[in-house]
């Protein structure tokens, strides 16, 4: 089943990560890369430490940054489709 | 019975049964760090078939490098150990200058250092390395510093380590400057009296005894080196990501993942310890007193 505002989604184990100025850079030891986030990117990292639904995501994210409640959930939407897709999230439902 | 010799090379005490004549003597009391030895070297990797390239296939403890017929094979192993099956003809210049380059690299690479494809030179704002691609003027950098007074700790290959603060710092290297002939002449070297590298034949070495750090200095800055079509020096300051992926462009070697996980911490820390800038300079002039003076001011 694919990603939906209703998945719980969380980070994928034993991924290495650190702060670099503002962003945060994560060892993706699968594909031998590094993915980096921004100040945005890298809230949404700290929220899915433990299972969270993506719904729930999208409201903080909304009381946190500018932006209309379409437009960000149709952010967090693609931006955690990306990260499922390089293997650093999964959806536990 | 065979002649070894001792030589001390990156920290490291190195037992080879060739000359290196370029290289700093072990002292006498200290312990051998690794031992090169002849011997029979296979063309393969027996754990590992596939190659990287045609010249090495490696494993995290283990590299095999083909050199070519006239030079031979070298397999290094746990950082420790090189078994050599040298060509007949082989010489030993040329022995040696592959210990002072890929060698002593994977020894160190395997042993957990990062190594960058770089220079550095200590300026009284502390070690400042400059990497890029070749021709990008790592070495004319440096040599130019020199003769504004800095020292030198490494040229080409440089070895990053924690020290004990926890801090990343620069190993000393090799004392000498791999120079293009043309820099050379410009510097006032005397091109008949410097040997060539017989690695890199467009480059003659000068040695540098003199003005070698001999001891490990905190690293506080990193420029990448390049050209582009304007006509003046300029200089742009990295961050974030731009500042891993600039380090990853200066690898001596790509990391293997398991590499990548032990380096992880290092580069990290290196990434939020120094500053990292670009400098472009003009492909149509000769520009390195502005380059200098742009790392002298920081």
């Amino acid at each position: 089943m694919g990603m939906q505002l209703s998945s719980n989604v969380v980070r994928t184990e034993g991924m290495m990560t650190a702060r670099v100025d503002e962003d945060i850079v994560i060892l993706n030891i699968s594909t031998n890369s590094y993915v980096s986030l921004d100040l945005v990117g890298r809230r949404i990292w700290e929220l899915i430490e433990k299972s969270i639904r993506i719904e729930e995501v999208s409201q903080i994210l909304f009381r946190e940054f500018q932006g209309t409640k379409e437009e960000i959930i149709t952010d967090v939407m693609i931006f955690l489709t990306e990260l499922e897709g390089d293997g650093l999230v999964r959806v536990v439902d | 019975m065979r002649v070894q010799y001792r030589y001390l090379l990156y920290e490291l005490i190195v037992e080879t049964p060739f000359p290196c004549p370029m290289l700093q003597p072990a002292p006498l009391n200290g312990v051998t760090d690794v031992v090169i030895i002849d011997g029979v070297v296979s063309g393969v990797l027996e754990d590992r078939q596939e190659s990287d390239s045609i010249l090495w296939t490696e494993t995290p403890a283990r590299l095999l490098l083909r050199a070519g017929s006239r030079v031979g094979r070298f397999l290094i192993e746990e950082g420790v150990r090189v078994t050599l099956e040298r060509a007949s003809d082989v010489e030993d210049e040329m022995l040696a200058a592959f210990l002072s380059s890929w060698i002593i690299a994977a020894l160190l690479r395997q042993r957990g250092t990062l190594i960058l494809h770089a220079s550095v030179a200590v300026t009284p704002r502390g070690a400042v390395a400059f990497s890029g691609l070749p021709g990008a003027g790592k070495t004319t950098t440096l040599a130019a510093l020199l003769e504004q007074g800095c020292k030198m700790l490494a040229d080409d290959i440089t070895v990053l380590r924690f020290n004990k603060e926890g801090a990343v710092v620069v190993l000393p290297g090799i004392s000498k400057l791999n120079l293009c002939e043309d820099a050379a002449v410009r510097m006032g070297y005397d091109l008949s009296k410097l040997p060539r590298n017989p690695r890199l034949g467009i480059k003659v070495m000068a040695p540098q005894n003199d003005a070698m750090a001999w001891e490990p200095a905190v690293l506080k800055a990193i420029y990448f080196l390049c050209r582009h079509a304007e006509e003046e020096v300029t200089c742009q300051t990295l961050r974030g990501q731009e500042k891993f992926s600039a380090l990853q462009e200066s690898m001596y070697w790509a990391l293997l993942p398991e590499q990548q996980r032990g380096c992880f911490k290092l580069m990290t820390t290196l990434i939020n310890q120094v500053s990292f800038s670009r400098i472009a300079r003009p492909e149509s002039r000769y520009t390195v007193n502005e380059v200098v003076e742009t790392i002298l001011c920081g």
